[in-house]
Parts: C-alpha cells; sequence; structure tokens
C-alpha cells in the first residue's frame, strides 16, 4: 500500500467487478483510486481558486486543475505528510500555469471574469472587485499573494513553487501586496478604519 | 518596523487565517501600517478564496482517474513499443545490405546489370569486393544480435 493510500485511511474495499475498460488500463502509480477521491475532495476546490485568481479565467483554471492531477498521478510521488503533499500540488499548478503565460500570445487569452451588473449580491461584487484588481497585477504576484495569504505557505514553499529565490520573496512579497491594497482601493475596497476587520 | 516590513506580519497574517487573536496582536494590528495592510489584503483574499472555491462544480474526480489510467496505459505501450521499433530499423537495414551484396555476388550469373551497380572500374574492383565484405559481416552479425535480443525478450515475457 503506498504511502499515500495509508494517509488517505483505511485499505480500499474490493473493488468488486470492473467494467471491461477499466479492467484493461494501467493503474497509475503511487495511488489507489480511493486515496485519490479523498485527496481530491480535500484539495480540489481551493487548488480552483487559486488557479482561477492567477490565471484569471475559470475554464482554464478547470483545465489546469485537471492537468495538475494528472501529473500527481504520474509522477509517483508519495508522502504520508498532507501538508508536503498539498504544497506539491500548488507547485504543479503554478508550473502549469507558468507554463500556460510563456505559451505564445496567441494561445493565452487571459480572460478576466466578466459580470453583468445586475442582480449582483455584495458578496459577488466583491468578488468581481477581487478578480478584477488581482488582473493589474503579475500573474506570478497573484501566485505569491496567494500562497502566501490564502494558503499560509512559507517563503521557502512559495519560492520552490514560483521557481524563486527564498531571500527574495519578502521584499516581492511586500511589494506585491503594496501594489494590490492600491488597486482594491481604487476599487472602493478600502481597509477598515474602525478596528471592525479585528 | 522598517520601511516596508514588520516583524509581526507573519503572526498577523497567521491570524487572521486562523482566527488566533489575542489583545496584543489586535493593538498592534491596529497601529502598524504594514500590519494593517497585511490584515486588509489578507482579509480581502481570504474571503474571496471562500466565495471562489464555492462557485460551480468541480470537475468529476472519477473522469480525471479514468484519464490518468488512460495516460498511464499509453506512456506504457509507448514505452514498451521503442524497441520494436528500434528493431524494426536495424532490421530493415540489415536486410537492405544482405540484399546489395547478395545482388553483387549474383551479377556474374546475370547478363545485364545495370552500370550504377558494377564498378567503376576494373582497379576498384577489389575495394568494392572489400565493401562487399563488410556489408554482409555487419549484416551477419545485426541478424545475429536481433536474433539473440528477440531471444531475450521472449524469454523474459510473462
Amino acid at each position: 500500500m503506498s504511502a499515500i493510500a495509508l494517509m488517505a485511511g483505511p485499505l480500499p474495499a474490493e473493488q468488486g467487478k470492473r467494467g471491461t475498460m477499466e479492467a484493461v488500463l494501467e493503474e497509475p502509480p503511487g495511488m489507489d483510486e480511493q486515496a485519490f477521491r479523498a485527496l481530491y475532495t480535500r484539495t480540489a476546490r481551493p487548488l480552483r481558486a487559486y488557479l482561477a485568481r492567477v490565471t484569471g479565467n475559470s475554464v482554464l483554471a478547470d483545465d489546469l486543475l485537471q492537468e495538475t492531477y494528472y501529473r500527481l498521478l504520474r509522477s509517483r510521488f508519495a508522502t504520508a505528510d498532507r501538508a508536503h503533499l498539498r504544497h506539491y500540488l500548488f507547485r504543479i499548478a503554478s508550473n502549469l500555469a507558468r507554463d500556460h503565460f510563456r505559451r505564445p500570445r496567441r494561445e493565452v487569452a487571459e480572460v478576466a471574469e466578466a459580470a453583468s451588473p445586475e442582480n449582483f449580491d455584495d458578496e459577488v461584487h466583491l468578488r468581481s472587485d477581487v478578480g478584477g484588481a488581482l488582473v493589474g497585477l503579475r500573474p506570478r504576484d497573484r501566485a505569491m499573494l496567494w500562497l502566501a495569504y490564502v494558503e499560509g505557505s512559507t517563503h521557502e514553499e512559495i519560492a520552490t513553487a514560483l521557481g524563486l529565490r527564498p531571500a527574495s520573496i519578502r521584499s516581492m512579497l511586500s511589494r506585491a501586496r503594496g501594489r494590490l491594497a492600491v488597486l482594491l482601493r481604487a476599487r472602493g475596497l478600502g481597509p477598515d478604519t474602525d478596528g471592525s476587520a479585528l | 518596523v522598517s520601511a516596508r516590513r514588520c516583524e509581526r506580519e507573519a503572526a498577523v497574517a497567521v491570524a487572521i487565517r486562523e482566527d488566533t487573536w489575542d489583545d496584543e496582536l489586535r493593538a498592534h494590528a491596529a497601529a502598524c501600517p504594514i500590519c494593517a495592510e497585511v490584515l486588509f489584503v489578507a482579509r480581502v483574499l481570504l474571503d474571496d478564496a471562500r466565495a471562489t472555491a464555492a462557485e460551480r462544480p468541480l470537475p468529476d474526480p472519477r473522469l480525471i482517474w479514468l484519464e490518468a489510467r488512460l495516460r498511464a496505459r499509453r506512456l506504457a505501450l509507448a514505452r514498451a513499443g521503442r524497441p520494436i521499433t528500434i528493431v524494426r530499423i536495424v532490421a530493415a537495414a540489415c536486410g537492405v545490405a544482405v540484399a546489395v551484396v547478395l545482388a553483387a555476388w549474383l551479377e556474374p550469373h546475370i547478363g545485364h546489370w545495370p552500370g550504377w551497380l558494377r564498378p567503376p572500374s576494373p582497379d576498384l574492383a577489389s575495394s568494392f569486393a572489400f565493401v562487399q565484405g563488410v556489408l554482409l559481416v555487419a549484416a551477419s552479425g545485426g541478424f545475429l544480435v536481433l536474433a539473440a535480443y528477440a531471444l531475450i525478450s521472449a524469454w523474459r515475457e510473462p
């Protein structure tokens, strides 16, 4: 049994009768289906949110999400450490997003999430403003901010995921945060001044 | 607190994410402009992350799993087929070499060879025969190696 299978819980129940197609397919190395489903349930939503905000395109985010899991399954990566596995997934996703932005511009139709102004509640307004503000940053800065403040990644983990030097993360993060704060304020999302945020 | 960094900003970021404020950190975040900026940006991003994560159903994990298995299968087939392709190419080259040598050896028994198959001059006839010999030995050696490879592969086949 793989380390990931151990991490995900008990051995999968006997699969029973399998379809003809399944019977002839190779089992991806390092993980069984039940372990994969457990991992997917735990990580797919935050991973897709990350990809959606880094790429600015929710359809592309779904494609990259699936590709991220294909690559994980192919990589034979195995660890009992859930946090380590999660960071590894975000690292794959970051590489895929970076590869996407390196492709010729014709293929990269970066789409800021647009939505009609009607029928919005406050939360959707907020989301739309945040999405719009993030599009004003470079993809690398979006990824850095998301990993730091949403995922709680360390500077070393951010550097590994984004292919940067750990020593430069702190200042880059500070600059990116400052730029995002300006963009958010420009959209009327100023910080609370009455202390209610605390 | 330096111009753009504060030693407490990491603690503030953790407190926002995990809701682990204490009074002292709360007071600091209210007073420090760097930590106030961390608080502002992190809160907005966390709210956005929660909202974004909840929207739209996820792709079906079953399909991702099956596609991964298909890809693994294709990869395994491609890897398995690579030596066979190499063997085919070498076998074809050996076959061509043997055919050329045999054709040259049969030359005296056949009346009209095209000019390009004959040595250009009698002086070159001996070197032409030498090349024929080398080709024959190389092709025979190739066949022997391929035969050995085929036998070993057949032996290892489950």
